[in-house]
């Protein structure tokens, strides 16, 4: 159960990725608050407080949400779809992080109402000073309703 | 005593033969005796009172006042012949004599009339004899009678007659004749061939009878003069319808004979002797003779058409050859009638024959055309046949009785239709029905027949309409057995049928495996990258985090890992491009390359940083998909700025020419260029020319470039020389905009 405010939820399988996104997240000392998961269906359970986070309360969820496509279970679209269909969840900007260029990954994502969708550069400096301007743009730049 | 003579006379009147009457000089009769009953047929009572006109033909109405006029004179008419009319019409001839009646005073007051029909017979036959006949005096040649005959044929009335001499009515030159016949001792001489001249001027010839006569007591002679000019003409007529005969029979071949049981001798006309190759003058053969003519196998046939001939009475014909003379045959056809005698026995034949080689020989020939249209309708490979209305079959070749099994007989009643299998009978029977009703109905078909036996055969039917006076009477078949072209048909549809399903499943299989392909891809993309990034991300943060603590090899040896994890991160781009192309259709649309050629030069120029010389063409446009024609010349450009990297001076020239319904682009660059002996390998995959070490570079490049283009349907080629520069040139289809 999470109470307090989660600045960044990162759904990604692989831990490797994942260190490299954390350590390149928390750079900056914005809005350190993260929370990583590495399973699309704990995700989904800890975004609409179900199973084992259902007593999340509102205060818990996430300002912005850096998806993985690539997951076991239940794949990054389907988590996408699921925030964008819910009112609760669908102002809460989503970011899909991935390694696929697929065009009908890009299509579809965006159908489904993704907020901004970033291939993952293979060098890391790209990739780090990619993942710090999107945090400061989501975080800080941008204006979400209120 | 005058009584008594009076009873007398009366008596002799009554009882007289002659009519004897009275009458006033008007002409009323006052007295009828029996005689006059009988000769005219009216009683005393029915006549006494009347006028004598009563019975005087018009024409003679003037003769009565001539003799009245005698009478009034005290003149007597004696033996005046001439003609009254009966009671019943009938004209009688008379032989008149009248005598004046006086009174007591002497004074002329009537006439006596005694009639007799005296002499009527010989007056009748004179008179109406047919032939001019007339009576003439032996000294003056005057004509004392003439009969009607003549009045009518010479056109002289008859007092005309009277007026005239046997002189006048003949021609000058015959007259001299006439008169200078020797009459000493008889007139006989006058007898024989005349020409007379009728009042019309015509001359007509005659044969004269004489016979010398006593008349009116004077000597004459009676004369019949027979016109026989028509039968002068006539004769004439005879002997030129003969010659024409013979010219006839001479043209058509037809000549006549005539055989006389008798003598059994036969008399050929001119014509038949030419026919048997004999001359005109051996016209007259016996049977032996002629039968020494005809071919031998055609002897019996002859001999047995005599025999019958001579039986039958009736017409008889026989054909048969003749061999003449000269060895030549002809080909003879005779008719022949018989002609009997009063007993009923025949006495002659009469014949024709007919020379009928030409016509035999063309018979022959055309015998023989039939037969070889026989032969062909029987040989043909096709079954034949023809058809009634009603779909009975008239005639069949044996071809079409095998294509059926069926016997010959069996054509007799046979219907087309019960040998048709039964899905195939309402089209046929509908076209049949049409086709005779005279529509044009389609005249190919294929059924499915049925055999005798009840086996099928596949059959492919031509047919067409059988005309006679411009109406369909039926209609005629060509039918040919096409089992074996059907069941090829069937296998060959079979064939295609298992060739289709084969396309279906190996394009299942191929959709399989492109998908596979995808998935690949995916995962090069994917899970390939991924790895990839954390070997580079972990480099980095070793070099960062520990830099102080690493010594210069180390330091190197990490810079080698993150410079190849960035390669192969590259290559990996590259690859999926690469086999994201094949997948793609083209999104064509009319591109200016002048302003897509400025906007990646530009693009270009900045990633390089150096300043490169460009000259640029005005560029024709293209029909194509932009997008990736962009990365053509963004590959090339950026070719040819790296290979000329090394210049001091780097220039880049782009131009464009027309070549046949191509335009070809070209980049040409001062480069390093390459070894000619090397171009085949320019765009293959992973190919390079140059050493990493030189210039940078995956070798996927170029093949995407290669792989754009051909999908344009253009071309890509380079012309270089090691040092020299080198010059790419692509060309795609110029195409009308859609």
């Amino acid at each position: 159960m999470i109470d307090q405010q989660v600045d960044i939820l990162l759904i990604e399988d692989n831990p490797d990725e994942a260190e490299l996104a954390i350590r390149s997240l928390k750079k900056s000392n914005l809005a350190n608050n993260l929370v990583h998961i590495d399973d699309g269906a704990e995700a989904l359970d800890f975004i609409f407080a179900k199973g084992k986070y259902a007593g999340n309360t509102a205060q818990s969820r996430p300002r912005l949400i850096l998806l993985d496509l690539n997951l076991p279970k239940i794949g990054g679209l389907e988590i996408l779809k699921q925030i964008k269909a819910n009112d609760h969840t669908r102002m809460i900007p989503v970011v899909v992080l991935t390694s696929s260029q697929e065009q009908r990954d890009v299509i579809e994502s965006y159908k489904l109402g993704v907020n901004s969708y970033i291939v993952k550069p293979v060098n890391f400096e790209s990739f780090s000073r990619a993942i710090s301007e999107l945090k400061m743009y989501w975080l800080v730049l941008n204006q979400p309703p209120v | 005593m005058e009584d008594t003579q009076r009873a007398l006379y009366e008596s002799i009147i009554n009882y007289s033969d002659d009519a004897i009457f009275s009458k006033t000089l008007d002409g009323t009769i006052t007295s009828w005796n029996k005689g006059a009953e009988v000769i005219f047929g009216y009683t005393s009572d029915e006549i006494v009172g009347q006028n004598i006109s009563a019975l005087i033909p018009m024409v003679r109405i003037n003769e009565e006042l001539e003799i009245i006029g005698k009478i009034r004179k005290g003149e007597l008419v004696r033996h005046y012949e001439t003609e009254r009319i009966r009671k019943d019409g009938r004209t009688v001839n008379i032989s008149l004599t009248v005598s004046p009646l006086k009174d007591k005073n002497g004074v002329i007051n009537g006439a006596s009339g005694i009639a007799r029909e005296s002499e009527k017979k010989y007056y009748n036959l004179f008179h109406n004899y047919p032939v001019p006949t007339w009576v003439i005096d032996q000294d003056t040649f005057k004509f004392l009678d003439v009969n009607k005959a003549a009045v009518a044929h010479y056109g002289y009335s008859y007092d005309e007659f009277l007026s005239m001499t046997a002189v006048d009515i003949r021609p000058h030159d015959e007259k001299k004749r006439f008169i200078n016949l020797d009459r000493s001792k008889d007139h006989f001489g006058a007898r024989g061939l005349w020409k007379h001249i009728r009042k019309d001027g015509t001359i007509i010839n005659v044969e004269i009878s004489l016979d010398n006569i006593i008349f009116d007591g004077r000597p004459c002679s009676l004369i019949v003069a027979q016109d026989i000019t028509e039968k002068t003409e006539a004769e004439d007529q005879l002997k030129h319808a003969t010659f024409r005969l013979q010219q006839a029979q001479s043209i058509a071949h037809i000549g006549s004979w005539e055989l006389n049981f008798a003598t059994g001798i036969r008399v050929l006309s001119d014509e038949s002797c030419r026919i048997y190759g004999l001359s005109v003058k051996e016209n007259i053969l016996s049977t032996q003779d002629f039968l020494s003519f005809v071919h031998p196998d055609d002897l019996d046939e002859v001999i047995r058409n005599i025999i019958d001939s001579q039986a039958s009475f009736g017409t008889v014909a026989v054909s048969y050859r003749i061999i003449r003379k000269d060895g030549t045959i002809r080909h003879i056809y005779s008719q022949s009638e018989i002609e009997l005698n009063a007993e009923g026995k025949p006495v002659d034949q009469y014949g024709i024959v007919h020379d009928v080689t030409e016509q035999n020989l063309a018979l022959e020939q055309n015998l023989q055309t039939q037969q070889r249209y026989k032969q062909v309708v029987e040989n043909i490979l096709d079954g034949l046949m023809i058809d009634d209305p009603n779909g009975k079959v008239l005639f069949a070749n044996d071809q079409f009785l095998k294509l059926f099994g069926l016997e010959r007989r069996d054509l007799n009643g046979l219907v087309l239709e019960d040998y048709i299998a039964p899905e195939f009978r309402p089209v046929l029977r509908d076209r049949h029905n049409r086709r005779v009703a005279g529509e044009d109905v389609p005249d190919m078909f294929e059924y499915q027949g049925l055999r005798k036996d009840g086996s099928s055969i596949w059959l492919e039917v031509r047919v067409c309409k059988v005309f006679e006076n411009g109406a369909v009477i039926g209609t005629q078949s060509a039918i040919r057995d096409i089992t074996d072209r059907k069941k090829a048909e069937e296998e060959l549809s079979k064939f295609y049928q298992l060739l289709e399903q084969k396309v279906k499943d190996r394009t299942i299989q191929l959709e399989a495996l492109n998908h596979e392909l995808e998935s690949f891809s995916y995962s090069v993309a994917h899970d390939l990258r991924a790895p990839l990034r954390i070997i580079n991300g972990y480099s980095e943060i070793l070099k960062k985090d520990y830099g102080n603590k690493l010594d210069a090899e180390a330091d190197r040896l990490i810079n080698v890992i993150v410079t190849n994890t960035q390669r192969m991160g590259k290559l990996i781009d590259e690859i999926l491009n690469l086999a994201r192309l094949g997948r793609k259709e083209l999104a064509k649309q009319s591109t200016d390359m002048n302003s897509l050629v400025r906007t990646v030069i530009a693009e270009q120029l900045a990633v390089f940083g150096k300043p490169v010389q460009f000259d640029v063409a005005n560029l024709p446009g293209a029909i194509c998909d932009n997008t990736l024609i962009r990365q053509v010349w963004s590959n090339l450009l950026s070719n040819a700025i790296k290979y000329s990297g090394k210049q001091e001076h780097q220039s880049v020239i782009i131009s464009s020419s027309k070549k046949d319904d191509y335009v070809v682009y070209s980049v040409q660059d001062n480069g390093v260029g390459f070894d000619m002996a090397y171009s085949e390998k320019l765009f293959g995959v992973f190919q390079r020319l140059h050493k990493q070490s030189e210039f940078e570079g995956t070798g996927v490049g170029l093949a995407l470039v290669e792989r754009i283009v051909t999908k344009h349907g253009g071309k890509i080629w380079a012309e270089s020389e090691e040092g020299k520069g080198a010059t790419f040139y692509f060309s795609l289809p110029i195409m009308l905009p859609a």
